[in-house]
């Protein structure tokens, strides 16, 4: 089992968002402000969910928050304990916990962080953070549970899951990063995204393990237009609307949630999947891509952050795309 | 839309090659199909070649040479350095016509073609037993299905697909001609020799099939072969050990037994390989093999069907007829039948001696047998053999197990699966959430390919219990069943013996009947069709797969249909028993 990171967004999150839409308890044209009150008086309180997923709505990059609970390079003792308690409930990972009220620490130091004003094209995790809040608001539910019981149980995706040492043992997991900086130690069975981490594990941008079988599941639900195993997840057109460009007008190639070919070799994948095709990267070094066209799902897994996240030679030697390219002209022959 | 994921390996990159193929739509219908057979009939490709190398070559031999060009010796390559010696000093001394590949490896029997080739004055020609390719006599190559589950695939083009490939496989290892399609129509379940080796009962399917195979393999210049004239289908007694009777009369052999002889000679079979067979209705003389029947030979294959390819006797020294004629003696009434090539001839001297006797006394004309050898010649031509080149055996065995020959055998499997039961639709398996399903292998001794391949679905428990296991062993596993809702169940046995029961036990059943009266069960069946016969409780499964082999792809496959990552398309190629039969197989539909 690997970690997944931000293909936790497209297996989590947006399934979950998915099904709202479905319902009409969401709806992607309404405002960020129109489902979470706390955003009211905020830079984001007219920030358009539709923008959002297709990172296009202002957000910035990312935030490093553990920064905010250090001081000279070491954790603040104040936040940290080496031990859990009720007060320091939220593993961060194997002899870290964090005290839970930091879940609402990361939220405020978001909304109150500026944003960019233009539109301009922009990745970011941030948006994520809200989703979770919108979803385990509208249905009741904690992230993992809904995940779990509307999808990976049903779908026979065993091994897909957050906190995956509640489940599995560490050999069956692969370690991430040798962390010298926030957490000090080997990353293994916890999730490697800090600010995940931060939250105890469950976020909706990060924090999802899983193997590349019980990816592909969730894969082919997607690719089935919402059907799999003869079951029902999701309304075809609502992941017709999800897995489409947004904007196609303006220089963004994003789905809703969804990661989209780019048309060019800068994108996430080769130049040979199909404009229908849709998937996502993960900072481990993970891709997954389904093209219904050519009825192909391609899982990448790896860790490539493992020792440390400098090592970025899967990137800078194209692994990913040059297996997928090596798939699709095997398969053209 | 009913679509799981399915497995598919792809261990590297592999090239998808398209051929062009369809089925000649001329088959002959029974009724007619007699006095259509001079009109219709297609002669062998290599019979209409005429060229100056097969006249040189036929006008220069004397009459001991002409015989020695009929005779075909075994080859064991396993055998090494003496055996090589033999056969250098038969082709030596006799200029023997040819070999028969026996056991050994693919590279010793390319090293082995090489230097036989080097020592002969005329290219010998060469073949194999390879039914299920090359495998069934050499080590370290895929070994494809037995005809029994290709049976059960309905798309000929898979099986077209499957001759390229095997015919790939003797250009490789210096084999021209392949003792394959079997094409007898195995109705006897207790068929010693032929049962899984047959294509089924069905006269139609099994002649289309039959068709496809030869097709893949002539259209790539190896040599097909229907065997085992008139049909061995129907016997219960082994012909390598005593001689089979077949009691039907001649009405019956034409309408079913002979029906895909006739259809695949007039498409082209370029030869045919004549059984150690008993048919009173054919032949009445006492212990008068069908190999050495002048009736059955001469008359009926080449006369009456108009058979102009190559008649190979079965092997010589099987006991149905080498138990009652002197050696050589068995050589001689064999040619004398009407067969042009002596397969497996016991002592080369004697069967020359025995013939150069015959032609002076006038049993057999010197033209006669330089008609044959003319044959054996202008094959030789057909081949390439005017312009032989020693073969290479580097990269030979990555080229045998090449990614397209794994894919093609993939395909054949899946297409196989039959589903033949499925009560309440339980398979595909749908709703996890509300299941809890354990599985249990019976025979063997550690979770199976079969389990393993479930698992990659959903959570499954797996239990697994040996064929003969203690009381104890049995109950444990009962017991350990309780709290499961739906149990999935794979018997291992294997194709191959109606004697041994197709390697299930009543103990095994047992496990089966005691999980059975408490669960709801899927049964997948790794062993012959007929096993549902032998062992009725099979059919009282809630849903029941025919997986036909015991292999690794056939245990993965069964256990993709059972959770619908693969369509269910195979139909059972014979009557299995009173509630399955020939051609039953439900379908599960994928939709778009």
């Amino acid at each position: 089992m690997y970690d997944l990171a931000s293909i936790t967004k497209v297996t989590a999150s947006i399934p979950n968002l998915m099904k709202l839409v479905e319902s009409g308890d969401v709806n992607l044209d309404y405002n960020l402000c129109d489902y979470l009150g706390y955003v009211d008086t905020t830079n984001y309180i007219n920030m358009n969910l539709r923008r959002m997923l297709a990172h296009n709505a202002g957000l910035v990059s990312w935030i490093p928050f553990y920064m905010k609970t250090m001081a000279r390079g070491q954790l603040k003792f104040d936040i940290y304990s080496n031990t859990q308690s009720n007060e320091y409930k939220n593993k961060v990972t194997e002899g870290l916990y964090i005290r839970q009220e930091y879940s609402d620490s990361i939220r405020n130091w978001i909304i109150n962080h500026g944003i960019h004003k233009k539109h301009d094209y922009r990745y970011s995790d941030l948006g994520y953070y809200f989703y979770k809040d919108i979803i385990e608001q509208k249905t009741g539910e904690d992230l993992d549970y809904l995940s779990d019981s509307l999808f990976y149980k049903p779908l026979g995706a065993t091994t897909m899951t957050y906190k995956p040492l509640e489940k599995f043992s560490k050999n069956k997991i692969t370690p991430t990063e040798n962390d010298m900086f926030f957490r000090k130690k080997l990353v293994h069975g916890t999730v490697h995204d800090p600010g995940a981490a931060m939250l105890g594990g469950v976020a909706g941008h990060a924090g999802l393990f899983s193997n590349a079988n019980d990816l592909a599941k969730i894969f082919a639900m997607y690719m089935n237009h919402g059907e799999y195993g003869g079951e029902r997840y999701i309304d075809s057109a609502v992941i017709a609307e999800f897995t489409k460009v947004q904007f196609p007008e303006e220089d963004n190639r994003r789905g809703a949630g969804f990661d989209k070919p780019s048309g060019d070799e800068n994108g996430p994948t080769c130049e040979c999947v199909s404009e229908r095709s849709f998937g996502h990267t993960g900072f481990t070094g993970t891709l997954a891509w389904a093209d219904p066209d050519k009825e192909i799902i391609y899982i990448f897994l790896s860790n490539r952050v493992y020792p440390d996240a400098e090592n970025k030679k899967l990137i800078r030697m194209s692994v990913r795309t040059q297996i997928q390219e090596a798939i699709y002209a095997a398969i053209e022959d | 839309m009913y679509m799981r994921i399915f497995f598919f390996l792809i261990l590297g990159v592999f090239a998808v090659v398209g051929l062009g193929f369809f089925v000649e739509d001329d088959s002959p219908s029974h009724s007619s199909a007699e006095a259509r057979f001079k009109s219709k009939k297609k002669a062998p490709e290599f019979t209409q070649i005429e060229s100056p190398w097969v006249d040189s070559i036929v006008n220069s031999l004397t009459l001991e040479q002409k015989i020695a060009q009929l005779i075909m010796y075994p080859v064991y390559s396993k055998k090494g350095e003496s055996e090589l010696l033999k056969i250098e000093k038969l082709i030596k001394d006799y200029e023997i016509g040819g070999v028969i590949y026996m056991q050994g490896g693919p590279v010793r029997q390319v090293n082995a073609h090489n230097r036989l080739m080097a020592k002969s004055k005329i290219p010998l020609l060469t073949s194999i037993d390879g039914e299920w390719g090359v495998r069934m006599r050499l080590d370290s190559v895929i070994r494809f299905p037995r005809q029994m589950l290709l049976g059960a695939v309905q798309d000929e083009q898979l099986i077209y697909d499957m001759g390229v490939e095997i015919a790939k496989q003797c250009s490789l290892t210096g084999v021209h001609v392949n003792f394959a399609p079997v094409v007898d129509l195995n109705v006897n379940p207790n068929n010693p020799v032929i049962n899984s080796r047959s294509f089924g009962e069905e006269k139609v399917h099994v002649t289309k099939l039959s068709h496809a195979y030869m097709k893949g393999m002539q259209d790539n210049t190896i040599l097909a072969c229907a065997k085992h004239f008139p049909g061995h289908g129907d016997t219960d007694v082994d012909s390598h050990l005593g001689l089979p009777v077949i009691n039907h009369n001649r009405e019956r052999l034409m309408d079913i037994e002979l029906y895909p002889f006739k259809s695949l000679i007039d498409s082209g079979m370029g030869s045919v390989m004549v059984a150690h067979l008993y048919v009173p209705s054919l032949d009445k003389t006492k212990d008068r093999a069908s190999t050495l029947s002048p009736k059955i030979v001469k008359k009926l294959l080449k006369d009456k069907l108009g058979f102009q390819g190559l008649a190979f006797t079965d092997a010589l020294n099987m006991h149905g007829v080498s138990k009652y004629y002197e050696t050589g003696e068995v050589d001689l009434m064999a040619l004398l039948a009407g067969n042009d090539i002596l397969l497996f001839s016991q002592d080369v001297g004697k069967a020359i001696e025995y013939i150069k006797n015959a032609v002076a006394k006038k049993k057999i004309s010197e033209k006669e047998i330089t008609a044959r050898v003319k044959k054996v010649i202008q094959l030789k031509k057909w081949i390439g053999l005017d312009n032989f080149e020693p073969l290479s055996t580097e990269n030979l065995i990555p080229q045998l197990n090449s990614e397209n020959a794994k894919l093609i055998r993939r395909k054949l499997v899946e297409n196989a699966m039959t589903l033949l039961k499925n009560s309440g639709d339980v398979v595909p398996v749908k709703g996890l959430s509300k299941l809890k399903l354990a599985s249990v292998s019976i025979g063997v001794d550690e979770t199976s390919p079969f389990q393993k391949m479930l698992s990659n679905y959903a959570p499954i428990e797996h239990f697994y219990i040996s064929s003969t296991p203690t009381k104890e062993e049995v109950i444990k596993v009962i017991n350990d069943l309780k709290k499961y809702n739906l149990v999935l169940v794979g018997i291992d046995g294997d194709s191959r013996s109606p004697k041994k029961k197709f390697g299930l036990t009543s103990n095994m059943m047992d496990v089966l009947n005691n999980i059975k009266s408490v669960h709801p069960t899927v049964v997948s069946v790794f062993a012959n069709p007929y096993s549902l016969g032998l062992f009725p409780e099979l059919g009282e499964a809630n849903a029941l797969i025919m997986a036909y082999e015991n292999t690794l792809l056939s245990q993965e496959y069964a256990a993709q249909l059972i959770f619908g990552g693969i369509d269910a398309k195979g139909k059972l190629p014979v009557t299995s028993s009173g509630l399955f039969k020939v051609g039953d197989g439900l379908i599960t539909k994928k939709n778009d």
